[in-house]
């Protein structure tokens, strides 16, 4: 058996055909984007050598990509304080052993597998501002003549696209809380129970510092996906009005595809991976430390 | 007796949340059964009468159907193919004796944190080059960008299975790949099936990938179907709602069906990784 598992070929003939798809189609492509990062380039006319312009331009000559940073932090900032706490309370409630909850669940996850376009879409409608249920709800018990658009409005864009991707997505981060939170021992929860504490408490002392490496974890997830943001943008509001909701990606999009400056495009994409990692690294080490001081109690 | 008032207040909560998410899915269904004057006269009404004319015109004459069979295509296609490529490949990373696996593996890994907004147009640059077909190019993609989370949970899965069965088939004169397809895979199905509907997932749900690789309007996938009907037809809402109907069925379907792998999934990458 050892000898058998130990054939050459037929571990080429096993691992070869997914590594080679792998590496044709992802590391290759991330060390040509670095090169093409250094040039001017439309495809039509032949490349050109420019350095380090393209980063240089980002921040000194081109304001919507300052915007879209802004922007793309807003989204995240916003993103992470809708979806986490309600995740949590969410996973809190629903692991307590009660009626109704895996039916609870079930329904809040359901939207997670729903596409974001289908969802974008459908938001889209909610915040119309003529047939949209939103406005018709506030007209119904309220001022009657109320006509916000919500998307087409610099004040409320954003913030109207991130609740959509919170409705889509809190059951995601919630799912992932319930089964940190069933995974914590009984003994310690009913022990704590005994000495007198109540639902808060044990959530808080108990449950909470327990669910650390869950919580980091979904934090990465969530910081991850809003800084690539593409499809609720690109959907809802497509960057607009004026840029108010103008994101990286939707940025790079536009750059790359529409005015095909694709060297340019690619640098975006790259200060896009550079934020992934830089905020993943953040988020493990904010938990690490804090993991250090109780070491230290 | 003392608990009461909490538990009203807890599935008072529940219960909103619960509305809010249902009522604009029921919004959207309902009104994919009105006329355009409907939609925009009485937004809470029910429709007069139910009017399957969005359903049916967005078949015959815009060819909805095209999108759909692209879409269905296009994410069989690449569960088929990632699910033959990535089983094997675990296997060979996770039980074959080799010095560069942990490499191997390692590597793979650390395709999970690069986002294909980084690589989206060399790739785009590389398919024209090499006047790959764009449908070809875009299932490749997909495909590979599958192998590093298929990867590590199938090895994660095999872990867990004894080697016993397999020794005992290899004794029996068992070929190494025989043994894999007729002993292992079966074990396995369940890594199989839980990496498969995320392939499923992330085909049916694109929508950066094909707006950069589909231009051809007959190779044109769901998603960007439904975001014709926003665009050109602007005032047609019961088109565009019917579609999104339409589109959302096969989610829901597998949803209903497959939630428990879904979050087995999830959690399995994310808590014990």
């Amino acid at each position: 058996m050892d000898k058998m598992l130990r054939d050459k070929k037929t571990i080429a003939l096993f691992v070869l055909p997914a590594v080679l798809l792998f590496v044709v189609f992802i590391p290759i492509p991330l060390i040509s984007s670095l090169l093409l990062s250094l040039f001017k380039w439309d495809l039509l006319s032949p490349p050109r050598f420019v350095g380090l312009n393209n980063y240089i331009r980002m921040f000194t000559l081109d304001p919507t990509f300052l915007q879209s940073i802004g922007n793309t932090f807003r989204y995240l900032l916003a993103s992470i304080l809708l979806q986490i706490p309600m995740a949590y309370f969410l996973a809190i409630l629903l692991t307590r052993g009660n009626w109704g909850e895996k039916g609870f669940r079930n329904l809040i996850f359901m939207p997670v597998t729903l596409s974001g376009t289908a969802v974008s879409l459908m938001f889209y409608f909610v915040y119309h501002p003529d047939t949209g249920i939103l406005n018709n709800t506030i007209r119904l018990f309220g001022n009657k003549e109320f006509n916000w658009a919500w998307l087409a409005e610099a004040k409320t864009a954003m913030l109207a696209v991130v609740i959509a991707v919170a409705w889509q997505f809190v059951g995601y981060h919630m799912v992932i809380y319930v089964t940190g939170i069933t995974g914590i021992s009984n003994d310690v929860i009913e022990a704590a129970k005994i000495d007198g504490a109540n639902v808060l408490q044990v959530a808080w002392y108990i449950i909470t510092p327990l669910m650390k490496p869950v919580l980091n974890v979904s934090l990465v997830l969530i910081t991850t996906s809003s800084l690539k943001a593409f499809d609720s943008i690109y959907v809802m509001t497509n960057g607009g009005p004026l840029h108010a909701t103008e994101v990286m990606a939707s940025h790079m999009y536009q750059k790359a595809f529409h005015h095909l400056d694709y060297g340019y495009g690619c640098a975006i994409g790259l200060m896009l991976f550079a934020l992934c990692v830089v905020f993943s690294g953040l988020w493990s080490r904010i938990f690490r430390s804090d993991d250090g001081e109780e070491a230290r109690d | 007796m003392k608990r009461k008032p909490l538990f009203i207040v807890k599935y008072a909560f529940l219960f909103l949340y619960a509305v809010l998410i249902i009522l604009p899915l029921l919004f959207v269904l309902v009104s994919s059964f009105k006329t355009n004057e409907e939609i925009f006269n009485s937004a809470f009404s029910l429709p007069g009468r139910f009017h399957y004319e969005n359903y049916i015109k967005i078949f015959t004459e815009y060819s909805f159907h095209t999108y759909f069979i692209n879409s269905l295509l296009y994410a069989v296609v690449v569960c088929l193919v990632s699910a033959v490529v990535t089983t094997m490949a675990a296997y060979g990373i996770g039980r074959m004796r080799w010095r560069l696996s942990k490499v191997t593996m390692a590597l793979l890994l650390s395709g999970i944190m690069i986002p294909l907004h980084a690589i989206l147009v060399p790739l785009y640059i590389m398919v024209a080059q090499f006047k790959l077909p764009n449908q070809v190019a875009l299932m490749l993609l997909f495909i590979a960008s599958s192998v590093p989370t298929s990867v590590f949970l199938i090895v994660g899965f095999l872990g867990n299975v004894p080697r016993t069965l397999e020794e005992s088939a290899v004794i029996d004169g068992c070929s190494i790949p025989r043994m894999f397809f007729t002993i292992v895979c079966p074990i396995i199905k369940p890594a199989i099936a839980t990496v498969t509907i995320f392939n499923f997932m992330s085909v049916w749900n694109d929508l950066m990938l094909s707006l950069v690789f589909l231009s051809q309007e007959k190779l044109k996938t769901l998603q960007l179907g439904i975001l014709r009907f926003k665009s050109a037809f602007y005032t047609e809402y019961g088109l565009l709602l019917a579609a999104m109907v339409v589109g959302v069925i096969p989610s829901i379907v597998v949803f209903i069906f497959m939630s428990d792998k879904i979050v087995s999934g999830i959690t399995a990458g994310a808590v014990k990784g």
